[in-house]
């Protein structure tokens, strides 16, 4: 199963068109941890998968690459961290709520660079 | 059809068409990332495709550099732009000559990638969104 792109998209165009999908991203992972919380409760070691991990892979692509194109002097921790998120993802392919919530919490924090 | 009507294409410059080029990479590396990782086997997804698309990404990068130069620039921005080219001919390096490069180094290369053009973005004549449908009729 191959979610297409839902527009299509000039992801360097500027920063801000960038900034503006990661935002609706991190919107989307906002909304489903809610979905999870209202489903299984707040077991923070309950696994999240599938559609969500998907939304949590782009979202920190499209970090990197925001990171990448802004001057703030936190941007190299910041990188740091999202790459080894991404690793960590590929070699597992899921989290546990508690880890997906940490990592949406990353992602606001880079937004607000 | 009305043979009066005249179909004109416009055609980009040839900086915004290594731009789109590059745009479009760079979507393919997003989804690559993002979605065959996935769902694809990752046993034996083994960095090469990865690594092929970071080349075009760099090619690409190389031939925006190129283009970008006419556009005024002052000696300053003549210096980063050949800085940028260096540090793209070295990632390109990298990725031609170190068969050991992991999962990490590609995404630093990635990383570094976007950083060098992110500069050149910056400089000269913005550049108007690409549109779908590029046809008028005159």
């Amino acid at each position: 199963m191959e979610r297409k792109v839902p527009y299509i998209t000039y992801l360097l165009n500027s920063k801000e068109d960038l900034k503006e999908r990661l935002k609706e991203r991190i919107n989307q992972i906002k909304k489903n941890i809610e979905s999870v919380e209202k489903e299984y409760g707040n077991d923070n070691k309950i696994i999240v998968k599938n559609s969500a991990m998907i939304d949590l892979k782009e979202a920190l692509v499209l970090a990197l690459s925001y990171l990448a194109m802004s001057n703030s002097n936190k941007v190299d921790e910041y990188k740091d961290k999202v790459i080894q998120k991404l690793a960590h993802i590929r070699e597992n392919r899921i989290l546990t709520l508690d880890q997906y919530r940490d990592t949406y919490w990353l992602l606001k924090q880079i937004l607000e660079l | 059809m009305d043979e009066n009507y005249q179909y004109t294409y416009q055609i980009p410059d040839l900086k915004t068409r290594f731009q789109i080029g590059f745009g479009n990479i760079i979507e393919q590396i997003v989804n690559l990332l993002t979605y065959s990782e996935m769902y694809g086997d990752t046993e034996t997804f083994d960095n090469e495709e990865l690594k092929y698309k970071l080349r075009a990404a760099i090619a690409y990068a190389l031939a925006l550099l190129g283009s970008t130069w006419g556009y005024a620039m002052s000696a300053q921005v003549q210096r980063d732009v050949e800085m940028a080219k260096e540090s793209l001919k070295t990632l390109f390096s990298r990725i031609i000559k170190d068969p050991e490069l992991s999962y990490l180094d590609l995404l630093d290369i990635y990383y570094q990638l976007i950083q060098q053009v992110s500069i050149i973005l910056n400089y000269g004549t913005p550049i108007p969104r690409p549109r779908t449908g590029n046809y008028e009729i005159t």
